[in-house]
């Protein structure tokens, strides 16, 4: 991996800039450089929330881009809105009970129902936990111990359990879409 | 040079993914910052948000003014009390600072302004990005004056600056700016904070006289030493004209050492407090001068030009003011031009063209609201690359 640009993108409170910011600290940790914009929609209420992320083995000059290698998209609006910037040959993660999905030619599409998988584990907070799971088990970003030990460095003690649980079943349910 | 005060509720040395405006609160804690008076505005509200919680749990005190005029008077007010106080805002709120800010020169009371640019005129574009202040915080306030203002391109920079800054404004007595812009104070990288014995602090310069014999302005130094109000040195400080006592003054020649040591502090100074950074300008025909979130995008832009075989640099000056132009006539005096690239229609650009003479300078105006992309600039390269 040499360059890495992640778009995340949802609703207020889907976690967002969180997941960010877990990943963000999480290359850091592993000694990448990495740098992360976030931006929103002028709404005060129910709008949308973007970060995105570039990881790099070099210094990182400029900030910003507009086709991520990987979008990652938790509602409808924000997937309508997005998926028409990743290229050919890159990918798309979209939020399957959120997200009626359509053909983009050429981009590799996969679901996961993050927000009612949430549900079942206690909180539709970890949502955004299960994804970073899910990602990293289909891309393999980064090691896993590394986002675990940002998790773990970051997350109140009350909620770590589930976050982990979190991560774990994100993860099964990446091993299972790619046997699928 | 003193030591970081040795306190476990400051940021531990270490690595952190942090955001610019945070990483200027965690600089200013470490530096001494110990009072911080403001009123909220975008893009710079992270800052006060974050002292609002950091202040206290450091000893210090976090106060939201009125308006922005009450709050730079309420950090001269504490300057002046002995403590390193600073403020943060954005462009309009820099606008009603001005006045203070002419105060602050004149009663020579050592502040720091973290200003945090967005679009302008006016009220603007409150969360977009802009870089029309660089005039701003030279002349903003009336008279003669020297100021320095610091450009930081990264969250690291947010830091060391905000640090620089304080040091700064504590040894020359003057306000300080770190005038940084809304990409870089709400993005996310990659923050070092050393360890603390690598870390210089300035603290001001008491004075050693006796109380009886102190004269708080003395032309006997370029910077005279400061009391703290309270210590039994007689004070008086006023915006007024003044003698060495402090008292109001229209006496021309003791106004005239008054205003001629206000601004040769910094002048007879400026080669040791300017800085900038160059990349690949030894051999260029073409040199970027550009700072701030742009400077990263015509970095880029750069490499780009290289890799085509276009021997274009990049001369980023890391203070505005004092503005490193010697350097630049340096890396000019063999005929390579310049390309000035800057979220304005134009400041730097006539900075640069004041002191390169002997090539032409071009400029790449830009109206607020976005920072140009790597290809926008190159664009621009190709354009003027002299041929």
């Amino acid at each position: 991996m040499s360059e890495l640009k992640l778009r995340l993108i949802g609703a207020g409170g889907h976690g967002i800039l969180t997941l960010g910011r877990v990943i963000g600290s999480a290359a850091i940790k592993y000694d990448k450089e990495c740098v992360m914009t976030v931006a929103y929609s002028p709404a005060q209420r129910g709008g949308w929330s973007r970060a995105d992320v570039i990881i790099s083995d070099d210094p990182i000059d400029y900030p910003i881009f507009v086709k991520p290698d990987i979008l990652v998209t938790t509602t409808q609006e924000t997937y309508d809105l997005e998926k028409g910037n990743v290229p050919k040959g890159k990918s798309i993660i979209y939020e399957s009970t959120l997200v009626k999905p359509v053909d983009v030619p050429g981009v590799k599409q996969i679901g996961i129902p993050a927000i009612s998988k949430a549900h079942e584990l206690g909180s539709s907070v970890v949502a955004n936990i299960i994804i970073l799971g899910f990602m990293n088990r289909v891309y393999q970003i980064m090691p896993d111990e590394i986002f675990l030990d940002v998790i773990r460095s970051s997350i109140k003690k009350k909620y770590l359990d589930l976050n982990l649980k979190a991560y774990e079943l994100g993860s099964k349910l990446g091993e299972e879409a790619l046997k699928s | 040079m003193s030591k970081v005060e040795i306190d476990n509720r400051l940021l531990k040395p270490g690595v952190y993914f942090m955001r610019g405006n945070d990483a200027s609160v965690e600089g200013a804690l470490i530096a001494g910052c110990r009072f911080f008076a403001g009123y909220p505005i975008t893009p710079s509200n992270e800052i006060a948000t974050l002292m609002s919680r950091r202040l206290p749990q450091v000893g210090g005190i976090y106060m939201q003014f009125e308006d922005e005029i009450g709050s730079i008077m309420a950090v001269l007010g504490a300057s002046n009390g002995g403590v390193k106080s600073m403020t943060a805002t954005s462009g309009p709120g820099f606008s009603l600072m001005q006045e203070a800010i002419g105060l602050a020169a004149m009663t020579e009371t050592p502040a720091v302004i973290v200003e945090v640019q967005r679009g302008g005129p006016s009220t603007g574009l409150p969360t977009q990005v802009g870089q029309g202040d660089v005039m701003q915080v030279k002349w903003g306030s009336h008279g003669d004056y020297e100021i320095v203002a610091y450009l930081p391109n990264s969250p690291q920079e947010m830091f060391d600056m905000t640090i620089k800054a304080f040091n700064t404004a504590w040894r020359y007595r003057v306000p300080v700016v770190v005038l940084s812009d809304q990409m870089i104070g709400h993005m996310r990288e990659k923050v070092v904070v050393p360890p603390y014995e690598e870390i210089e602090i300035v603290e001001r310069r008491r004075p050693e006289e006796s109380p009886e014999e102190f004269l708080p302005f003395s032309n006997k130094y370029l910077i005279p030493p400061m009391a703290v109000a309270g210590e039994g040195y007689r004070i008086h400080v006023t915006g007024l004209a003044h003698n060495e006592k402090g008292y109001p003054t229209t006496d021309y020649e003791t106004v005239r050492k008054l205003v001629t040591r206000l601004v040769r502090k910094i002048r007879d100074n400026e080669r040791d407090i300017a800085e900038y950074e160059e990349f690949m300008a030894d051999d260029a025909k073409l040199i970027i001068v550009s700072f701030g979130i742009t400077s990263r995008s015509a970095k880029k832009a750069v490499r780009d030009a290289r890799s085509k075989g276009l021997k274009v640099g990049l001369f980023r000056p890391k203070t505005a003011w004092p503005f490193p132009y010697w350097r630049l006539q340096e890396l000019t005096n063999n005929g390579a031009d310049v390309l000035v690239v800057e979220i304005n229609m134009g400041q730097m650009y006539r900075v640069v063209r004041e002191h390169v003479r002997s090539s032409e300078v071009y400029n790449m105006p830009l109206t607020p609201g976005a920072c140009p992309s790597p290809e926008d600039i190159y664009k621009k390269i190709e354009e003027v690359y002299p041929r």
